[in-house]
């Protein structure tokens, strides 16, 4: 087997060329597809601004491109799916959505949102259904499928979900606990790589804290958008890594995508090396990567994934070669 | 039924309490030695980053008159929880049960929210020293918000029947703002869950099974359950879900039945026990715990200010039908 490589093929949507739904101006994260027969939906997370306090709230669009992935044919210009109601689990944001096609309808697991006093937020995984082919998603419950439990006590999100064999698989983060670094500085929050089960996509048996992929960066590594592709009958795994803390500055201890590789579903070998995806200097991911995706389209490997800034301006693609 | 009200039996004001707690003895749990009682309860002290209030587990120990005080906790029963956990700002309330030579507590933990003031979730805690400490088996829920229960999971109280662990809890329906400039207000409703080993449970998801008296809005609190001649009986408390703060919408105690388990019947007219005329528990009652002890039945429970100055007790008068 020749060693597989990533070829970048720049960036592809950039957000603040295009209007958007819910007036959001700024950032298109974490990209997750869905196929068509000549076309690519592109989910991604967008950002308005929370007219009571300032912040931030994260609401779900799309773009759909050409299969060429260069040509924009349309960005949503409705809703995808509204944010939870008032005290639920994603009030304040749907960020990411994993989107799965599952008979005639399209399953979205959505990452919810809610801000905290003590800590900034916290997050459970929900599942919204579209009947329109991904137009419009609608919750199936204004609770979570999956949150906090026993021994993942915060920060459940960023599922993704992949029948294999007749059973789901969701490959998600828990956190590990929020700390202090500095005493002057706000919280940070530490998340790890877990796996659950379900046969219906909405009854989940978590493997309750075990984390799947070792740390390269130590305890005090966050790992986090795990996203599962098989090429050849082995399961490959993207995902992104960085320190807990000072990430968001400092170039050295920002996301970078890791991958790790599975023939069994139960024991993951960690080898970002190959293929390597890394940052190209003076570009518009010079400074971080995060937040993979990688799919299949007409016989090619993709990975759509976030630069400089968690995506502040959109996202870029790279193809797999060998 | 009729219960015989004892008066006010313990007020927080008038001892040393541990983790700087000076006001509030809050949903009253009993766990019953030989000798004495030692009734859980959860008083506060006060965030000094925000001036918000922290709850906090504390005990005293009766005597079997449950007239006479003969300790006060002096140390912490179980810390609050982590930093970003569901129980890092107040354990409220606690419901213990011996289980072999442990007790177990099952907690209902609160969390500080920006948009509500608030959610909640169960864990658990063991104590393997007679309940002066309990130890966390994990720092996060056993149970919490799920599909159809979004918020505000709590307020639990446990008990083995056969082989089955039975748990009465109450789930949030939502939040609404019942006027325009007021805060957020909750909703919740009593439901049931069952487990084989008292960690791992299933609920009914959202079975709502009291029937409501003031309808949609009513809020409903704080079940407990009491076995006697093979009929189950619970008692709870329920308010109108806003403006509830003084004598007209505030808690009263209310009371259902059932022979199965599964169905319950309410009935409020045999709840037995209503507010005074004056006195401590005229504006309100609320947040009911009912025990046996010595061959009597008896129901402790808060009054005015939902419990800012202590509880009392009840005894009943008579049977239980």
């Amino acid at each position: 087997m020749t060693a597989m490589k990533w070829k970048k093929l720049g960036k592809i949507f950039d957000p603040t060329q295009h209007k958007l739904p819910n007036d959001c101006v700024q950032f298109a994260q974490s990209p997750q597809t869905l196929v068509f027969d000549d076309f690519v939906r592109i989910y991604f997370s967008t950002r308005s601004v929370d007219k009571s306090n300032g912040k931030y709230l994260s609401h779900i669009a799309f773009a759909d491109m050409r299969k060429n992935l260069r040509d924009v044919i349309r960005v949503s210009d409705k809703t995808v799916i509204p944010l939870g109601g008032l005290g639920c689990f994603d009030e304040h944001g749907i960020f990411p959505m994993s989107v799965m096609r599952h008979g005639d309808a399209v399953y979205g697991y959505t990452c919810g949102w809610n801000r905290r006093v003590s800590v900034s937020v916290d997050t459970a995984i929900g599942l919204a259904i579209s009947r329109d082919d991904g137009l419009t998603f609608q919750r199936i419950g204004d609770g979570p499928v999956m949150a906090a439990s026993l021994h993942e006590p915060c920060l459940v999100g960023d599922g993704f979900v992949k029948v294999v064999g007749g059973v789901f698989h969701m490959w998600y983060i828990f956190g590990t606990g929020w700390k202090k670094f500095s005493p002057d500085a706000a919280p940070d929050r530490t998340y790890k790589i877990g796996h659950a089960v379900s046969c219906d996509g909405i009854n989940w048996t978590k493997e309750e804290a075990r984390q799947i992929i070792t740390d390269r960066l130590g305890a005090d590594e966050s790992q986090a958008l795990p996203t599962v592709i098989e090429i050849d009958g082995r399961h490959h795994m993207f995902f992104c890594y960085r320190q807990s803390f000072d990430f968001r500055k400092n170039k050295g201890r920002g996301y970078r995508i890791g991958h790790a590789y599975s023939d069994d579903l139960a024991n993951w070998t960690r080898d970002d090396e190959n293929p390597l995806l890394d940052v190209t200097a003076g570009d518009w991911d010079d400074e971080m990567l995060c937040y993979p995706h990688v799919f299949e389209c007409d016989g090619k490997v993709y990975l759509l994934y976030n630069g400089n800034e968690f995506g502040r301006y959109g996202f870029g693609v790279a193809v797999l070669e060998g | 039924m009729k219960w015989k009200k004892l008066g006010k039996i313990f007020d927080p004001t008038q001892h040393k309490l541990p983790n700087d707690c000076t006001h509030f003895a809050q949903s009253p749990q009993a766990l019953v030695f030989r000798d004495f009682v030692r009734i859980y309860f959860s008083t506060r002290s006060i965030d000094k980053s925000n001036g918000k209030y922290l709850s906090h587990i504390a005990f005293v120990d009766m005597r079997k008159n449950l007239h006479d005080i003969i300790r006060v906790s002096e140390k912490t029963v179980i810390p609050l929880g982590k930093l970003g956990c569901f129980d890092e700002h107040g354990i409220f309330p606690m419901n213990v049960m011996r289980h072999g030579d442990a007790v177990y507590g099952y907690t209902c933990g609160w969390n500080r929210r920006i948009s509500v003031s608030v959610d909640t979730a169960i864990g658990l805690a063991i104590s393997r020293d007679d309940g002066l400490t309990f130890q966390r088996i994990g720092d996060g829920p056993v149970m919490a918000a799920s599909l159809h229960e979004p918020c505000l999971v709590g307020d639990c109280f446990v008990k083995v029947i056969g082989d089955v662990f039975h748990m009465w809890y109450i789930f949030g329906k939502g939040w609404k703002r019942f006027s325009a400039e007021a805060p957020p207000d909750r909703i919740y409703k009593i439901s049931h869950a069952v487990s084989t080993d008292g960690i791992h449970w299933i609920k009914e998801e959202a079975r709502q099974i009291i029937a409501n008296r003031l309808g949609a809005d009513e809020s409903q609190a704080l079940p407990t359950v009491i076995e006697i001649d093979s009929k189950y009986h619970m008692f709870f408390c329920y308010r109108y879900s806003s403006d509830y703060r003084g004598r007209e919408n505030g808690y009263r105690i209310g009371y259902a039945s059932s022979t199965n388990l599964t169905d319950w019947v309410r009935d409020d007219a045999k709840a037995g026990i209503d507010v005074s005329e004056e006195g401590w528990d005229a504006e309100m009652i609320s947040y009911p715990h009912v025990f046996a002890l010595d061959g009597k039945t008896y129901l402790a429970y808060l009054g005015n200010q939902v419990g800012r100055h202590g509880f009392g007790l009840a005894e009943l008068d008579g049977k239980l039908a």
